[in-house]
């Protein structure tokens, strides 16, 4: 994020961490609705408006709401500035906004709004607040127009209405997937200028890729065998989140953690003086250890089987780090007194993956 | 018998014929997301469909209301944002109060209730003047294409993944034209443009 | 083709980009030796027009494929041949009447937008010929779907010109509910590929032939394409959509639009399609049902492309499903287990 400079902040914002290029979010409305200058123009209002409205009071007045809230009261915010604007365009343009009605109430429930609020809004003053919104929607308004101009040329062989008398129109390209395809080329395009102006970012950290794994396979293996419940996702606690990555809800965790630490610990107290029983150590953030016990009646105990095996692997993973370690302490030692031998270690965490 | 067939074809038209995400856009940003951390994808699907089933169904009963049907798009769009929000405070109650859930899931509420998809169901059932069971089918569907969506694009970020792109396309370019190609393939189905 | 690799010098290709050439090149001489009795086909019918089509099919996808090769900033070989037969099999999948630009566009989406983008030829997701067929079909419709008459004495003129007269495809008359009738005329002409369609999908005698060659050549890949075949021929005769009879409706729909070259060259793409046989058994069934489910509801009169784009992106699936198996698994308890011995408070990882 910005360090207050709004050069900075706009270029982060506007460009590195593009909205719908490199963060994936608000893509709706671009594909959907950006498929002429006039609707563009729309969009741009509609979305700039709101974007900026919105983090204001977010950052003035609903840092203290709780989350669950405040998605809601951005939803209806959304909406309630949504009205005047749209009243003003069915006025200056009728026959445009007849087109995309649908999409502009869509605008209210945007992602970009809320993720820019819960990540930006919430945390920080009103100056960076501010910063954030205005180069989030610069960068939003860009990608909007830039899209806009290519599908309406292309795709109708007009700009702003006025035919161009193309001998070929693409009227595709009108469709979402000339949204996204062109999403997809705009933003390789961005792609290579950021390397090149600013070799030491990395557009691509924007967007998580790094839980892509197929372990939703073994969900349906699950899901349709006996004594699975899908729900046991909803109380096991995930590493992240679609729009929240760990750093971004660091406050709100250790608090609920303590909570479910003393709990359990009580409760495998009281079991222990009854039958030695099978425990489970789990490692969470490589530096706490949370100890709850497997075989129980209670169905919370039951639950996190799916979270158990995540953890089982990981478990592997570290087992295999220590054996690596104590094999190189062995050669270290060897190597003293005698040559040292060929160590099997390595090629073992090459083959696991 | 032709409850359930108006059902069954409404949710099959919104989860494969025009399936909502591909061929409308419609939660693109949330289907993407998700086919990026796959291990939430049946949990936000399930709310999804609860929140576009719901808001779906109440929606379509108000429009018997004269005064209701009577609104532009603008008076259905609070109409609409308001079902929403109630649904979600009812979901919200349960959730938080009735099953306790945990912080993770309260934070996938949110998102699951507030986004372009789950809004655009009950406007598009007011377009098509959808009748009761065609809403439910179409909330069902909805949920159900999203899954279908996140999915299909998690297949192919895991091949996106192993494959040695160019350096321009590694990231959301190559994943954006992965979902074109989706696109274009489901906007040939019904072949109504 | 690793990193390190990418980064020798243009002239000295490393060792295994020389395989990866050779494996394509032999996979490319196989797709255009099918394509050939087709085009051969395509220009005895449609004279130089056809010829001049397919030629500029082949001269823009080698340019396109340079242009965008110096673009995106990678390695392309021409001499692995998969530009030639992109730019041939598409031309053959289009109208003899198309325009020009139709196929240059048809061409530079397929190897700019759906080749190159995601790494060439090694690292295909979606068959490059039915994305571009797929593109075309939806930007220009009424230009794509529209064929030449053929017969004695008729020219084959460019779409919108003077001397153009239309013809209606066996396509366009399944979605229209016609029939070819019983007379064997008929039947002779769909077999010879004297009717109207697309350039070098007409002909299902020559596209017969290809079929064995592939058989022949490469029977892991065949698997796919008879698979596909099967399943359309019994939805088309469970499902006919003529009332003339239900062979006639089977025959009608596999010798109808781009059905059988989809399944010959599309579908059958070997960087793209599951790798183990009963994965290909099903990934071909599955491709037929749909494209068969699609035919009867879509407005398109050919919907094959649109489908097999569908297809590809669903193929790894299918090589993992036949791993799943329903019900419990063997050893289901939690792998790492501690077992505590509350006395001494000794703890140890045990790999289950």
């Amino acid at each position: 994020m910005a360090d207050g400079t709004i050069r900075e902040g706009i270029r982060n914002s506007a460009l590195i961490k593009n909205p719908v290029l490199f963060e994936a979010i608000g893509i709706a409305p671009v594909v959907a609705m950006a498929v002429s200058v006039k609707t563009a123009i729309m969009l741009s209002v509609i979305s700039t408006a709101e974007l900026i409205i919105i983090e204001s009071f977010t950052c003035l007045c609903l840092k203290k709401i709780k989350h669950w809230f405040r998605v809601l009261i951005y939803a209806l915010f959304g909406v309630f500035i949504n009205v005047p604007l749209f009243m003003f365009f069915t006025k200056i343009a009728p026959n445009e906004t007849a087109n995309v009605s649908i999409f502009i109430p869509l605008i209210a429930v945007n992602s970009l709004v809320a993720l820019h609020c819960e990540r930006v809004a919430v945390r920080k003053n009103l100056k960076d607040t501010l910063v954030d919104a205005v180069s989030a929607s610069v960068g939003y308004v860009f990608i909007v127009f830039v899209t806009a101009i290519i599908r309406e040329i292309l795709g109708s062989g007009t700009f702003y209405g006025y035919s161009l008398k193309l001998p070929v129109r693409l009227s595709g390209l009108l469709l979402p997937f000339g949204g996204f395809l062109l999403l997809g080329f705009i933003a390789a395009l961005f792609k290579r200028i950021i390397k090149k102006g600013y070799p030491d970012e990395n557009p691509e950290a924007a967007f998580n890729l790094s839980e892509i794994s197929d372990t939703h396979m073994e969900n349906i293996r699950d899901i349709i065998s006996e004594g699975n419940n899908p729900f046991d996702e909803l109380f096991a606690d995930s590493k992240s989140d679609i729009y929240y990555e760990p750093e971004d809800i660091v406050s709100e965790k250790p608090a609920v953690k303590k909570k479910e630490k003393t709990k359990k610990e009580r409760r495998s107290v009281k079991k222990t003086e009854d039958v030695p029983e099978i425990q489970k150590t789990t490692l969470v953030n490589n530096e706490n250890i949370e100890i709850y016990t497997v075989e129980g009646s209670t169905a919370e105990t039951e639950k996190p089987a799916t979270h158990a095996r995540y953890e089982s692997e990981f478990d592997d993973i570290l087992n295999e780090l220590e054996n690596f370690k104590k094999g190189k302490e062995q050669d270290a030692s060897a190597e003293d007194e005698a040559p040292a031998a060929e160590n099997n270690e390595p090629q073992k965490e090459g083959d696991g993956e | 018998m032709r409850i359930i067939t108006e059902l069954l074809l409404a949710a099959v038209y919104a989860l494969v014929l025009q399936n909502f995400i591909f061929t409308g856009g419609y939660g693109a940003s949330e289907a993407i997301r998700m086919a990026a951390k796959p291990k939430q994808l049946y949990v936000m699907s399930f709310f999804i469909t609860v929140f576009s089933t719901s808001a779906s169904v109440i929606c379509v009963i108000l429009e018997q209301i004269r005064r209701v049907r009577m609104l532009g798009i603008i008076g259905h769009a609070i109409i609409f944002i308001l079902v929403l929000a109630f649904v979600y405070i009812i979901a919200l109650i349960v959730i938080v109060y009735g099953l306790k859930a945990k912080q993770r899931t309260r934070r996938r509420l949110g998102i699951a209730a507030f986004n372009t998809l789950v809004l655009a169901v009950p406007f598009l059932n007011y377009r098509a003047g959808f009748s009761v069971p065609e809403a439910i089918g179409s909330g069902i569907g909805s949920g159900l294409a999203f899954a279908l969506a996140a999915f299909l694009i998690n297949l192919g970020l895991q091949r996106l993944q192993k494959s040695d792109i160019p350096d321009a396309f590694k990231g959301t370019p190559a994943i954006f034209i992965y979902v074109a190609m989706l696109s274009l393939g489901f906007a040939g189905i019904l072949g109504t443009l | 083709m690793s990193k390190e690799n990418k980064k020798s010098s243009p002239v000295s290709l490393s060792e295994e980009e020389q395989l990866e050439i050779k494996n394509t090149r032999k996979y490319m001489l196989d797709l255009l030796v099918i394509s050939v009795a087709p085009a051969v086909m395509a220009c005895y019918y449609h004279g130089l027009r056809a010829l001049l089509l397919i030629a500029l099919g082949i001269v823009s996808a080698a340019v396109c494929e340079k242009a965008a090769a110096k673009l995106y900033k990678m390695k392309s070989y021409l001499t692995d041949l998969s530009a030639v037969t992109l730019g041939m099999v598409i031309a053959l999948c289009l109208s003899a009447s198309s325009p020009w630009w139709l196929v240059v566009t048809a061409v530079s989406f397929a190897v700019f937008a759906v080749k190159m983008p995601f790494g060439g030829n090694v690292n295909s997701m979606f068959s490059p010929v039915a994305a571009a067929v797929a593109f075309v079909s939806i930007c220009c419709r009424e230009v794509m779907f529209s064929y030449p008459a053929v017969g004695a004495g008729l020219k084959t003129a460019v779409f919108g010109s003077e001397d153009y007269v239309a013809g209606e495809s066996v396509a366009d008359m399944l979605l229209k509910g016609n029939s070819i009738g019983n007379s064997i005329i008929n039947y002779i002409d769909i077999l010879i590929g004297n009717v109207p369609g697309p350039m070098g999908a007409v002909c299902v005698l020559a596209l017969l032939g290809g079929l064995i060659y592939l058989v022949i050549r490469r029977p892991k890949t065949a698997v796919i394409s008879l698979c596909y075949f099967a399943s359309c021929a019994a939805v088309a005769l469970i499902f006919p959509r003529v009332t003339t009879g239900r062979l006639i409706s089977v025959f009608m729909e596999l010798s109808s639009g781009l059905l059988f070259i989809g399944g010959l060259v599309m579908l059958s793409n070997e960087r793209i399609a599951p790798e183990k046989l009963s994965a290909r058994i099903l990934y071909g069934i599955c491709a037929g049902l749909a494209v068969m489910t699609v035919r009867h509801i879509s407005s398109f009169e050919d919907s094959t492309a649109f489908v097999i784009l569908i297809m590809n992106s669903a193929a790894p699936l299918f090589d993992k499903i036949p791993k799943m198996k329903l019900g419990k698994k063997k050893n289901e308890k939690i792998e790492i287990e501690i077992i505590r011995d509350t006395s001494t408070e000794n703890g140890g990882a045990v790999n289950g």
